[in-house]
């Protein structure tokens, strides 16, 4: 075996490490999505065999008012956050990159929320938004505001659940703080000399280096938000009231679990790949609109 | 050394035998409820093990009712359902529309332990699926009123009585529910409700209305009809009329089943599947109620069942373990738990279930408006028409929409439902 290993580069060895990887790709993710591109095209109830039915599933997704909803409110989730959680997860890095004595506190304090398990974080997050009781609201009212009901009035619920999210950049803000660290402190120093502002100096030097950076994880962040913001909604709010933070992931789950309907299930979970696909191409073209990254020879 | 390997294969083989014929059949037993019900049901496992030595049951259980049926629904989907399950009379009909559950009406017959007589005729009825009886009755519960005694003591009404009536009950609730406090907050609610369907439904019956328009070939709700709506309209005036139950905010802040365990609600409509939960409220006293009555008295059925998978391999076991579970002695050990009661007539009649030193101690509350029960369809779709209707009714309840629209918006968003609609053939 050793002997074998020895005859292929190390470069080619490494990338068999990730062969594990791959495989649990292909097996966990490609296979099951080509599978239910299939599916898509069969009426299927698990209980009776698969009849096909063409583009009938993709029609009825289609004609049907809570899939058109459930599409609007999953963008919701996904135009507005997105920029906020990433430039926040930014800006708490440079605030955060170096300091005295409590930075490491701060740091774990920015990082903690995204490292709970979701579900706790949800249930915390219930409690926070409670009309009545919770913490936010008392303080509300405590300084004179008349506060939001949140998550049980049809207005304030999606806003509670994007306040709710908005907490989780703890990734992005370790990515970030990498990325500043790698950044050679004469650039800055050289600016300063040349009499740049520290606003100049961070908004001329220090974003434009780190921009590539930024747009990769807001690809990152518009998928994650797409499709996993299913978890965060399922327990907080369960859709409502009345459908007003109903999510596509939700309409699938519910079409294949809850009617037995698979067919619409996989037409649904396509359109959401399709969403997911052209919500990451915008993202690009507005990129290289305004060329960020556009030195970036990885990227583009 | 050739010897030696013949010797060991034969040994080999010779075990293999021997554990193949002592090795018992094995039947899988699929249940859903909290840790208390869970422990009943292994003695209940373990008591019909000793009795049955050949038979091995493997329980699997499910805590949360909603995942219950979700499980339930991709295993018989998958091929691999649980041998015996525990269904509500209100689900089953989607696995029988699909024959997926097997009749058991044979079984019963032949049974020396049971009979049909034993049961409550109600319970039977709501497993009936056209000639077809699939699942046995575990319990005949229906709704009622769970009271705090001492906030009715200390309000000073009275307790309701067996007879009460609408006017009754919400002069009771308006009694015992607290002005607002300086921030406007309500602190004590007289009455605690879910905006459901399957809870407006009794309401409906007592006014002479009806939920569908003929409950043994329902093709649509029957909510729009004006005694319907005139029960509906009283249902909903309770939240937005006479504030009695808590407002939307309110519930979503502190639902009402918690406000009533931690004594803030004086009434809570439940079946009896939450007593073994009360039971460990030591803060006050509590009792239960009959529904109040309005022109007539009518009350809900809810029952769950033992059923058995079409595909079971052991059939013989598996009704064994069903018989067994319905037979007087074992649904003493289901009731003792608290949970039910009891659909075998012998044992609601005992002191398994109306056991004078538990709570509630007017237990025959249960008993005696038996005759008063009525069942909602049993129609492969069921479930999605309850939760949809439900989600309008909601939305009365909380006053966004009238009671006239809610009922055409549910009547409407339901046709499909019934139109999919499996019943059994009669």
């Amino acid at each position: 075996m050793q002997k074998y290993l020895h005859r292929i580069p190390h470069q080619s060895r490494l990338r068999l490490l990730l062969l594990p990887y791959l495989i649990g790709i292909v097996v966990l993710y490609l296979l099951p999505a080509m599978l239910s591109f299939g599916l898509a095209f069969f009426q299927y109830d698990a209980l009776n065999p698969p009849r096909f039915v063409g583009i009938l599933n993709f029609r009825l997704a289609y004609t049907d008012e809570l899939f058109q909803l459930s599409v609007q409110n999953t963008l919701a989730y996904v135009i507005l956050p997105v920029p906020i959680r990433i430039f926040g997860a930014f800006l708490c890095a440079r605030l955060f990159l170096h300091g005295g004595r409590f930075i490491n506190w701060a740091r774990g304090a920015i990082l903690l929320p995204g490292i709970i398990p979701g579900t706790a974080f949800a249930l915390a997050w219930l409690w926070i938004l409670n009309p009545l009781y919770g913490p936010l609201n008392l303080t509300l009212r405590a300084i004179g505001m008349v506060p939001p009901n949140w998550l049980a009035d049809a207005q304030w619920a999606k806003p509670g659940i994007v306040l709710a999210t908005l907490w989780l950049i703890g990734e992005g803000f370790l990515v970030s703080l990498a990325a500043l660290y790698d950044i050679p402190p004469q650039l800055e120093e050289a600016a300063q000399v040349d009499g740049a502002t520290s606003w100049a100096t961070f908004w001329y030097v220090i974003l434009p280096i780190i921009a590539p950076i930024l747009l990769i994880l807001m690809f990152r962040d518009a998928v994650l938000l797409l499709q996993e913001s299913f978890t965060t909604v399922w327990l907080m709010t369960q859709g409502g009231p009345y459908y007003a933070t109903y999510t596509l992931p939700q309409f699938i789950y519910e079409q294949g679990f809850g009617l037995l309907s698979f067919g619409t299930a996989s037409a649904a979970l396509w359109v959401l790949y399709l969403l997911t696909g052209a919500v990451v191409v915008v993202l690009y073209l507005v990129a290289r609109q305004w060329r960020i990254g556009a030195t970036d020879s990885v990227l583009l | 050394m050739k010897r030696l390997v013949v010797l060991i294969f034969l040994l080999v083989g010779f075990g293999a035998a021997c554990a193949d014929s002592q090795s018992a059949e094995t039947v899988s037993f699929m249940v859903f409820g909290d840790p208390a019900e869970r422990e009943a049901y292994e003695t209940l496992v373990a008591a019909f093990e000793e009795q049955n030595p050949d038979v091995d049951v493997a329980i699997t259980h499910i805590p949360s009712g909603s995942e219950y049926r979700t499980r339930l629904t991709t295993e018989f989907a998958a091929g691999d359902p649980p041998d015996v399950s525990l269904m509500n009379y209100r689900r089953y009909a989607a696995f029988a529309a699909a024959d997926l559950l097997e009749p058991l009406t044979p079984y019963l017959e032949k049974s020396e332990l049971i009979n049909e007589e034993d049961f409550y005729p109600i319970t039977l009825a709501g497993f009936r699926w056209g000639d077809d009886l699939l699942c046995i009755p575990q319990n005949i519960s229906s709704l009622v009123v769970y009271y705090n005694q001492d906030l009715f003591d200390a309000a000073g009404v009275p307790y309701p009585a067996d007879d009460w009536t609408w006017d009754d009950f919400l002069a009771a609730a308006k009694a015992l529910t607290a002005a607002p406090n300086a921030d406007g907050v309500v602190e004590q609610y007289g009455l605690g409700v879910e905006p459901s369907l399957f809870r407006l439904a009794p309401f409906v019956w007592q006014n002479d209305g009806r939920i569908v328009d003929d409950v043994d070939f329902p093709t649509q709700l029957g909510l729009t009809r004006f005694p319907s709506q005139e029960a509906m309209q009283w249902f909903v005036d309770l939240q937005t009329v006479h504030g009695v139950v808590p407002d939307r905010v309110a519930e979503a802040s502190q639902d009402s089943e918690s406000r009533f365990v931690a004594g803030t609600t004086a009434m809570y409509l439940n079946s009896r599947r939450s007593t073994p939960t009360y039971r460990e409220i030591d803060s006050f006293t509590w009792d239960v109620a009959p529904l109040p009555r309005g022109k007539q008295e009518a009350g809900v059925l809810h029952s769950d069942g033992y059923c058995m998978a079409a595909t079971t391999e052991n059939k013989d076991a598996a009704w064994r373990f069903i018989e067994f579970a319905n037979s007087a002695e074992g649904q003493t050990i289901i009731a003792q738990s608290g949970r039910t009661v009891p659909s075998n007539i012998a044992v609601a009649e005992s002191e398994a279930f109306l056991d004078p030193n538990q709570l509630p101690s007017r237990a025959r509350v249960w008993l005696d408006t038996v005759d008063t029960l009525r069942f909602v369809p049993v129609i492969s779709t069921w479930e999605e028409i309850e939760s949809t209707a439900s989600e309008e009714i909601e939305r009365a309840f909380y006053g966004d929409i009238t009671v006239a629209e809610a009922a055409l918006l549910a009547k409407n968003r339901t046709e499909e439902y019934f139109l999919l609609g499996v019943r059994g053939k009669q």
